[in-house]
Formats: structure tokens, C-alpha cells, sequence
């Protein structure tokens, strides 16, 4: 039996980043994913005959440098953008906003001439604030308080990059990382259909509403990740980021298991070991898990290996996943009435206005399903054919709010989102040949996903930098020595690949570029 | 009137709220010749007693005070001044089941009355007040700190942020980690960790959504719990006390302090505007014409209404109107008073403690009640059950109400300053009964004694004492109008885009609360430009 040096439990995107750059620092590395699919949830699977559908996430970018330094594109790494977002109104109407700011600039002046000339200074705003997060997201965080020397090389670079956007542009970054997002869009815009489709980003995938402070930081946070507005996927969907991860990792001499049974980690004197996965014991001398923190903390490892302050810690992460996922097969291409074919290639947003929003998080926040729900809609054969039979299509719907704390009933469920759809697309549900309903539930049960967080815990300023996943673990290791974490949980979230990478570095890996 | 000599001061004071008065006291006592202009006929602004119905005398507006900086009361010595603060004996949470919860400021009695709800949160408690004490007192010292402007490189502004570094760099890393998340998160979200119980939850919740237009579920609500708990009296955390004569007594004592010190004050004289001449600040004109000139005038009035009101945009620069414009005000908070005819009989306070009537008695029984009541208000409108925090005076101060009688005041919330179709007479009636329905299913017999009620809602504390949306805290306490950021950016120091002006008010920080420290704050600003 070989011996490895690094075993990883998980196979997300961070997972196998990592895999990548540990297997060029000379690691020997075993990845083991219990389901069938490399990636868990970050996968893209047949969900009736013929058609296949995003399973968690339906849109998401590595981050370019790994793509790059990784050589995916060899790989078999093809993205293809969503130059689009569609907001769809109330009495069957909709805007098509394009990426291209000029072009964008003209949509909205057909609406709202003041917000027309506001468009590209707050679009450029956001890049600021989003290029300072991605720095920031690029380092592990600081590791002592008050900060030693490490620290403040980090802090102080991080800090001059603020300070040379301007003064007036440093203290509006400032402002705008714990704003609610329904306070900037006041700030900037007047007409409810802008504020509502720009806003929704800032909910995307939590259990807030658009009132909520802080919401700026997850609109930023997902900009910052590439997957703001204007979104993209891969060649085969979401599960295309993985393959060709999977691929690079192969090639580097990394070995993956799937459906690799139930998997633990083993534990001895306050040292990880090794792993045992089904009735096999694998010594390595560094675990990494890439699930959340409470799912590992608490299914992973051995409990009583942990302090009770760690616990309460862990116990203290908002998960409250919130998000429930449609994949719709699809006899023919839906008719959107008002919106063009080309549209369909992009994504569809039911997010009319902030006020909208936030009534669909009223429900939420009680555990209840929004009856008014805010959804996103893409259509992923329109670009990529190979997920359905010809001529047929995919439709996958992201839904919020279906929390986990509610009793959600998938046709239910179902049968709503239809429904709401149907203003705009009379005919969908004669369309529908097969629909499969992902709920927070699933998530939890099927891919280990604590409370059904597609994000390994909520995207929150409380819960990112030096607070993601535990205030004082935030460099990736744990109180386990030798046990380090690197999924969507640790910082800074989401499924570029940077978490993986910053592992990496912290395990000693130096070249991310091969000599 | 001609320019005299007799007009010209050193420093005029635009209102006479308890800022505007702590402001000219210090300037008074720093030797300047100030002058105080006052719209109303009494000072104080929204830190006054009135009476409203004969022989009761009502808190129509702020009606507690928590927040007062010990430094004032000593530097002003507002107890030679008449200054009398009773420290609040109790809170009283009545509950649907007939049951209730208390606490009182010592800590055990505090404990034992949480154990009878649940022994795991009397556990939970003492770690909590440890916590909360340890970080109110780590942050304090900020409160009492001009607000650097970090993206200054002047030796002042490196010196004070290395002051604040100083700060949080003295706090362990737990602290600091828990203040980092404390300052982000929600209050619930917060209690939540703490305690299992829902009326300890409810009534704890409170503290971070007084006078903001938040819910408890809100992220940034956790901070205003925090806010709150800097308070400090006599060196209690967190103790609430009631000046004799009502808050009113307060801004006498004061004014009386700022004419000891040479201040003159004039009342029924409100301000129509700050006469600005290249960019400089020369005085005001008052509604009826006077004029007076100062070398420096200082703003007690919002932050929307001195930008907006009272000086014509063409004298700031774009970014600051623009920043004045979005500088969030729009406020839930209403003031009830009612004029009784004996004391409301709660169901559920047990026979043999009637002693809690002479404490707070808050309407808050659980989170999700609290934030209903936002709910109810967000988009427009009013909390069908409202949370309240209510105060029976007359019990601490008998002068209040006439023998046997008696006032009651409510601090009520939400009732949104922005309610949809306006406010009128009507709408005030119709929230009034509301108030007063929620309050009698608690206290059967409140309507039998009810002699009169009054109600002051954001449309009243706007036009009768010129509080923009009727804000008591001159803005939101959102964390992105704190510390620098108030009321915005660069312009956080007291001084303002025009020279010779300052702002004292609330929109500054510390922000809002009857603390003085705005006052106080920009008085040390204009000592250090003028001294």
C-alpha cells in the first residue's frame, strides 16, 4: 500500500487547488471524496435522462493566476462567460443589462437618465472596493494580536493599497465593506429596478435581507470573486471547473478516490495521523479537511480531542443556509416574453427592487419559505448543448429564501418557483419533463454541507478575514496539529481556488509557479 | 439692526441643546465671550420637561440618561448646579404567560432572578457581564477623542490614530476578536451565543435597537448594544438614571453652569441662517432679522439641517453636501407620555414587589417580538405591538404629578419617521391608542386611571425642536456614520468645510444619547484652533 504525505478529505475546488500546488511542492497527495462526483456539491450531474445540472453553485470563476500557474485551459478548462443579466419585472417586463459599461449605460438611461451617469462611476467604485478584498483574499490573515512582524507586512501593504486610492476613495471603500446594501443603493440610484437587480448580490446565498447592515461586503465579496453580475461557468457546467482541476492534480502525480466511503480522521495526542476511510487506515502526516468547520469538528475528528471554548466557537458559526436549487430539463428553449435569445445565454434575476428583497427575506428569517421569492434563472445549454439531448434544454433556478430551519416541501417548492416564472414564460410548465429540488436539507444530508451552506458557512463580514472560519484559526490550521482545513470555510470563501492555494503556501509550498 | 459692538461675540451657539450648553459652558469657562441662540422658549432641546397637561410634567422627549460623561459632570460640576441623578432601581419585563423577568444593578440579585428562568443563563450571565463590562471599558477611551482622519498623514491625525491603535492593541486577541465580531453581527445573532432565554433575550436585545431604525436580526445592531453599554454612572456599567425634575433638570443645571461661566443665552431666538462671507463663518441672522457676529459659530442642530438649512450648498463643497445628503436619518422612536390617575397594575408583578414599578418597565418580551415591531414599521408604517421602555417619574420625584397622581413616560418603537401617506393628527391619535391598547394588556387598569396622553412621533420632534426626521440620535448609528465616518468622512473632527464653523451635535461623534461628549469634544476642537 503507498504511503502518502497529504491526504484531503473533500474534493471542492479548494481541494483540489491545493492538491495541485502541494503535489509541485513535492507532496505526495491522496484526495477522497465519498460521493461520486469529484467536487461534492461543486459538481455537475445527470438529474433525468439525458441532462445534467449544476448541483450546488450554477456559476463560478477559479481565480485567473491559478488558472494560469495550473495551465488548466491544458487541462480541459473552458469558461464561458454570462455577458448578461436579465431583470425581470413586474407585468411581464425586463432590461437587459450587457457587461460592456458603455452599452450597459445606454440600457439604463432608458429608465433613468440619473441613474444612466451614475452607473460607471459606481461600477468603478466597486472596483476599488473589490480589487482591495481580492488582495486581501490572496494572504492568509493576520495571525497575532496586537500584530507581529508577519502581520503588519501583511496589514501595511494591504493598508497602502487603500491609501493609494485617494483620500476621498479610501474612506468610501471604508464605508462601503459594512454598509446594508439598500443604504449604497440609496445612496446612488433612484430607480427600484436598478437598485434591485445590482442589490440582490449583496444576498446572494445568505440569510439577510437587503435592509441588513453589512450586506455591501457579500455583494463585494462575490464581485471581488469574479462572480459579481456578469457570471461564468465552464464547458460541462459548474462541474468543468472541477474536471479540469482533477486533470491538472493527475497529472502532477495527485491520486483521487471517489465514492471512497465513510472517512474519519484519526487522531493521536493532539496529532492528526492519518485518515480511515471504510474499513482502511491511511497514515499521512497532514489531514486536510476541505468541510466546513463543523462538520469537521464535529464528524470528522474525534470529539473529545477539542477544548469546550473551540466547541462553542464552532457551535457559534452562522450557517443558516438559505438557498434552495432548481434543475428544470426542459422539452424546448423557453420563450421569455420581451427578452431576446440572446439574453438567455446570461442570467435571469427576479429581484425587481430592495424593498422586494427584503420582503422575501421576511419569511426567511422566520423559517419560512418566501412566498415572492428572489431568484436567478440561467439556461446553460444555450450555451454548452452537451448538457441536454438535442434540441432539449436545462433550466436551473437558485431560490432564496428556503431556509433550513423551515419545513420545505421539494414539489412545493417546485410548483411555486414554476409558478413565478410563468409571468414571464406562460408556457414553462408544459415545458417541464423533469425536475430535481435541492433544498438546504439535501445539501446537509447528501454532501455534508452543515445546515446546507453552499459557502462552508455564511458569507459575512463576522465571519471573513482573520474571523473565517474561527476567530484565532484563521491561518488554516487547527487546534489539532497537523489537521488543517482549506474549503469554502476557511478564508475568504467561495470556490476560486484561493483558499486551496493559501494553504498551500502555508504548508511551505513557495513556487506557485512551476521553474 | 445695525452692527454694535453688543452683538459681536467670540462664539455663537446655534440651539440650546444639552450639546449646545455643554459646549458653551467649556468655551464660557475657556474665557470666550459666547452667545447661545435658542429657538424654543426653554433650552435643552430635546432634553426637556414640560408641562404639557397642568400639574404633570412630562419627558416629551429624552427621558433617561445613561451615557452622560462623568467628566462633564465634574468639569462643569453639575451637581453644584442642581444636577440630582437617581440611579434606576430595577427593569420589569412583563410577560404574556403572567410571568416576568427583572434585574436590578446588583449583580447577584441580577443572577438569581435569571436562574429562576434558566440556571444555564445565571452561568452564562457572569461570564457575559465580565465580557461586556472588559470591552465597554477598553473602548471607552474613544468616546472621549476627536475622531482622527486616517487618510491624513498631519503629525495630529498619525498621533491620534496611533492612540486608537493603542486601544484595541491593549485588548487580548479573544477580545479583540469578539469586539471585531460584536461591532459586525447582530444583536440577536449576539445574545444568541450568550443565553437560551427568550424574555433575557428580548429585554438584552433592546439596548442595541434603541433609537436606531434596525431590528434586532440586523448586522450592525450589536454594536449599538455595545454603544449602549459604555454608559456609565457613578462608574455602574449599564445603569440607567432618572435626573431629578426629569432630563429637563439637566440642561437647567447645564445652563446654569454655561452663565456662571459668562455664557448669555437667548431663547425664542431661532437661527434662519449662518452668515458666510469667502468661505468664512460671520455670524447668524435670526428669524426676525437680528444679526449677530462671532469669530467662530458652532452648529448644536443635525447635521441635515445646520448643511442644508441653515447655510446655502453654494458655501461647501459638492462631496460634503453630497455626503450631508446621504447621511441616514430616518428614525422609529416616538415618546409617550400619560398623565394617570393612580399606578397601572401589571397582572404578572407579584404581590410584595410593587418596588419594580420604580424602575424601567419594558415591553420587550422576546426577539422575535422586537423584531416584528420592526417589521411592522420598515416599509413605511407603525408595529401593530410596539416595544416599549416606560418610566414611571412621579415615583422617583414626587414633584412630577400632583399628590396621588401620577406621569408615566414610554419610549416607544417603531413608527417610522417616513410614514407612508405623512403623518397628521389622525395617524398620531390612531398610533397613540395603539401604544396605550399594548401597554393595558399588560396593566388592565391603565385606561380606568388615564387622565391625559400625549405623543411626540418623528413628525412632532421635528417641527417642535427641529430634530431632521426626528432622530433623537441626529443619525443613524450605522456603523458607516461612526467614529471618522461621522457625519462624514475628513469631517469627523468637529470642524467643517467653512471656516470658523463647528458642529457639537449628535451628528458628530460619540454620536447620539444624552452624553455631552460632542460638546464637549468640538469645545476642545475650537480650543485648539483658538485657543
Amino acid at each position: 500500500m503507498s504511503t502518502y504525505n497529504t491526504i484531503i478529505l473533500g474534493s471542492s475546488p479548494n481541494a483540489l487547488t491545493a492538491a495541485c500546488y502541494l503535489a509541485r511542492g513535492g507532496k505526495k497527495v491522496l484526495v477522497l471524496e465519498p460521493s461520486e462526483h469529484i467536487g461534492g456539491a461543486v459538481a455537475t450531474a445527470q438529474f433525468a435522462d439525458g441532462f445534467k445540472g449544476d448541483i450546488g453553485l450554477m456559476s463560478g470563476r477559479l481565480e485567473t493566476e491559478i488558472v494560469k500557474e495550473l495551465k488548466l485551459a491544458d487541462h480541459g478548462l473552458e469558461v464561458i462567460e454570462r455577458k448578461t443579466m436579465t431583470s425581470l419585472l413586474p407585468g411581464a417586463k425586463s432590461f437587459t443589462l450587457p457587461a460592456d459599461r458603455d452599452a450597459a449605460e445606454k440600457v439604463i438611461a432608458g429608465f433613468s437618465s440619473a441613474d444612466a451617469k451614475k452607473y460607471k462611476p459606481f461600477m468603478q467604485l466597486v472596483d476599488l472596493a473589490s480589487d482591495f478584498l481580492r488582495s486581501a483574499y490572496d494572504v492568509t490573515p493576520p495571525r497575532h494580536h496586537p500584530p507581529q512582524k508577519d502581520d503588519v507586512d501583511t496589514l501595511s501593504k494591504l493598508t497602502s493599497q487603500l491609501k493609494g486610492y485617494g483620500r476621498r476613495e479610501m474612506t468610501e471603500v471604508m464605508r462601503l465593506l459594512v454598509m446594508s446594501i439598500r443604504d449604497l443603493m440609496d445612496e446612488w440610484f433612484v430607480s427600484p429596478e436598478l437598485k434591485g437587480l445590482i442589490g440582490s448580490a449583496a444576498i446572494r446565498g445568505i440569510n439577510q435581507g437587503s435592509f441588513a447592515g453589512n450586506t455591501t461586503y457579500t455583494l463585494l465579496h462575490h464581485v471581488a470573486q469574479g462572480d459579481g453580475f456578469f457570471r461564468s461557468t465552464a464547458k460541462g457546467g459548474i462541474g468543468g471547473l472541477c474536471q479540469a482541476l482533477a486533470a491538472a492534480a493527475k497529472a502532477s502525480g495527485v491520486e483521487i478516490r471517489t465514492k471512497c466511503g465513510a472517512m474519519s480522521v484519526n487522531v493521536a495526542d493532539g496529532v492528526a495521523t492519518g485518515v480511515t476511510v471504510g474499513s482502511d487506515t491511511i497514515d499521512a502526516s497532514i489531514v486536510i479537511s476541505d468541510y466546513d468547520a463543523r462538520y469537521t469538528f464535529t464528524h470528522l475528528v474525534p470529539p473529545p480531542e477539542l477544548e469546550p471554548e473551540f466547541n462553542r466557537a464552532v457551535k457559534n458559526i452562522r450557517y443558516n443556509g438559505a438557498v434552495a436549487r432548481l434543475n428544470l430539463a426542459l422539452k424546448e428553449l423557453p420563450k421569455f416574453a420581451g427578452v431576446s435569445d440572446d439574453a438567455l445565454s446570461g442570467t435571469l434575476v427576479l429581484a425587481p427592487s430592495i424593498t422586494y428583497l427584503e420582503k422575501a427575506y421576511d419569511g426567511g428569517k422566520r423559517g419560512d419559505i418566501s412566498n415572492q421569492p428572489y431568484l436567478e434563472v440561467t439556461i446553460p445549454t444555450v450555451g454548452d448543448a452537451s448538457l441536454a439531448p438535442k434540441g432539449k434544454h436545462v433550466m436551473s433556478v437558485w431560490m432564496q429564501y428556503a431556509p433550513y430551519h423551515s419545513a420545505v416541501k421539494p414539489d412545493h417548492l417546485r410548483d411555486l418557483v414554476i409558478q413565478q416564472l410563468s409571468e414571464f414564460c406562460p408556457n414553462l410548465k408544459s415545458l417541464v419533463e423533469h425536475a430535481e429540488v435541492l433544498t438546504p436539507r439535501e445539501f446537509e444530508s447528501q454532501f455534508h454541507l452543515t445546515e446546507g451552506s453552499l459557502y462552508g458557512g455564511e458569507i459575512n463580514l463576522t465571519q471573513a478575514f482573520y474571523l473565517r472560519p474561527i476567530p484565532g484559526f484563521a491561518q488554516y490550521g487547527t487546534p489539532i496539529s497537523q489537521l488543517y482545513l482549506c474549503g469554502s470555510a476557511t478564508h475568504p470563501g467561495g470556490i476560486t481556488g484561493l483558499s486551496g492555494r493559501n494553504v498551500a503556501r502555508e504548508l511551505g509550498v513557495r513556487d506557485m509557479v512551476p521553474a | 439692526m445695525s452692527k454694535t459692538s453688543n452683538n459681536h461675540y467670540d462664539v455663537i451657539v446655534i440651539g440650546g441643546g444639552h450639546n449646545g450648553l455643554v459646549n458653551a459652558a467649556y468655551l464660557g469657562k475657556a474665557g470666550k465671550k459666547v452667545l447661545v441662540l435658542e429657538q424654543r422658549h426653554t433650552v435643552g432641546g430635546a432634553t426637556v420637561t414640560e408641562e404639557v397637561y397642568p400639574g404633570f410634567k412630562f419627558l416629551i422627549a429624552s427621558y433617561l440618561i445613561s451615557l452622560l460623561r462623568p467628566e462633564v459632570i465634574q468639569e462643569l460640576e453639575l451637581a453644584r448646579h442642581g444636577l440630582e441623578i437617581m440611579p434606576l432601581e430595577s427593569t420589569f419585563v412583563p410577560l404574556a404567560n403572567g410571568n416576568y423577568l427583572a434585574d436590578w444593578p446588583d449583580h447577584e440579585a441580577t443572577r438569581h432572578e435569571i436562574e429562576r428562568h434558566s440556571k444555564r443563563d445565571a452561568e452564562a450571565y457572569d461570564e457575559y457581564a465580565r465580557v461586556m463590562k472588559r470591552l465597554a471599558i477598553a473602548l471607552r477611551p474613544l468616546l472621549d477623542m476627536i475622531p482622527p482622519d486616517p487618510t491624513s498623514v498631519t503629525a495630529k491625525d498619525l498621533e491620534t490614530m496611533a492612540r486608537v491603535r493603542g486601544v484595541l492593541n491593549n485588548m487580548t486577541r479573544d477580545d479583540f476578536h469578539l469586539l471585531s465580531r460584536l461591532m459586525t453581527m447582530s444583536a440577536a445573532d449576539f445574545l444568541d451565543e450568550w443565553f437560551e432565554g427568550t424574555a433575557l433575550k428580548g429585554t438584552k436585545c433592546t439596548s442595541g435597537i434603541i433609537g436606531t431604525f434596525m431590528g434586532p436580526r440586523s448586522p450592525g445592531t450589536g454594536y449599538v448594544l455595545l454603544h449602549h453599554y459604555i454608559g456609565e454612572l457613578d462608574g455602574t456599567f449599564r445603569a440607567w438614571g432618572f435626573a431629578r425634575g426629569g432630563t429637563g433638570a439637566l440642561s437647567q443645571a447645564i445652563a446654569s453652569a454655561a452663565r456662571e461661566a459668562g455664557v448669555e443665552i437667548k431663547t425664542n431666538s431661532p437661527v434662519a441662517h449662518v452668515n458666510v462671507k469667502n468661505g468664512e463663518a460671520t455670524g447668524v441672522t435670526l428669524e426676525n432679522g437680528d444679526e449677530y457676529t462671532a469669530g467662530i459659530v458652532v452648529s448644536n442642530a443635525d447635521a441635515k439641517r445646520t448643511f442644508l438649512k441653515l447655510i446655502e450648498p453654494k458655501h461647501l463643497p459638492d462631496d460634503f453636501v453630497s455626503d450631508v445628503n446621504r447621511f441616514r436619518i430616518a428614525s422609529p422612536a416616538c415618546k409617550v407620555n400619560l398623565a394617570l390617575d393612580g399606578l397601572p397594575e401589571f397582572t404578572s408583578m407579584p404581590k410584595g414587589k410593587e418596588a419594580l414599578l420604580r424602575g424601567s418597565i419594558e415591553i420587550a418580551p422576546s426577539i422575535d417580538y422586537v423584531e416584528q415591531a420592526y417589521d411592522d414599521a420598515k416599509y413605511g408604517g407603525w408595529s401593530r405591538k410596539p416595544f416599549m421602555d416606560a418610566l414611571i417619574p412621579s415615583l422617583l420625584d414626587p414633584g412630577m404629578a400632583p399628590p396621588g397622581k401620577h406621569v408615566m413616560s414610554l419610549f416607544v418603537q417603531y413608527a417610522s419617521s417616513d410614514l407612508e401617506g405623512g403623518w397628521n393628527e389622525e395617524k398620531k391619535a390612531q398610533f397613540l391608542d395603539i401604544v396605550i391598547d399594548t401597554l393595558a394588556e399588560h396593566a388592565p387598569n391603565l385606561k380606568k386611571i388615564l387622565i391625559h396622553k400625549h405623543i411626540m412621533t418623528p413628525w412632532d420632534l421635528e417641527r417642535m425642536i427641529g430634530l431632521t426626521s426626528g432622530h433623537i440620535f441626529h443619525g443613524e448609528l450605522a456603523l458607516q456614520q461612526l467614529f471618522f465616518l461621522r457625519p462624514s468622512p475628513q469631517w469627523s473632527n468637529y470642524r467643517t468645510p467653512i471656516k470658523n464653523m463647528y458642529m457639537c451635535g449628535s451628528s458628530t461623534h460619540p454620536g447620539g444619547c444624552i452624553t455631552g461628549a460632542p460638546g464637549r469634544n468640538a469645545a476642545l476642537a475650537i480650543l485648539e484652533d483658538r485657543p
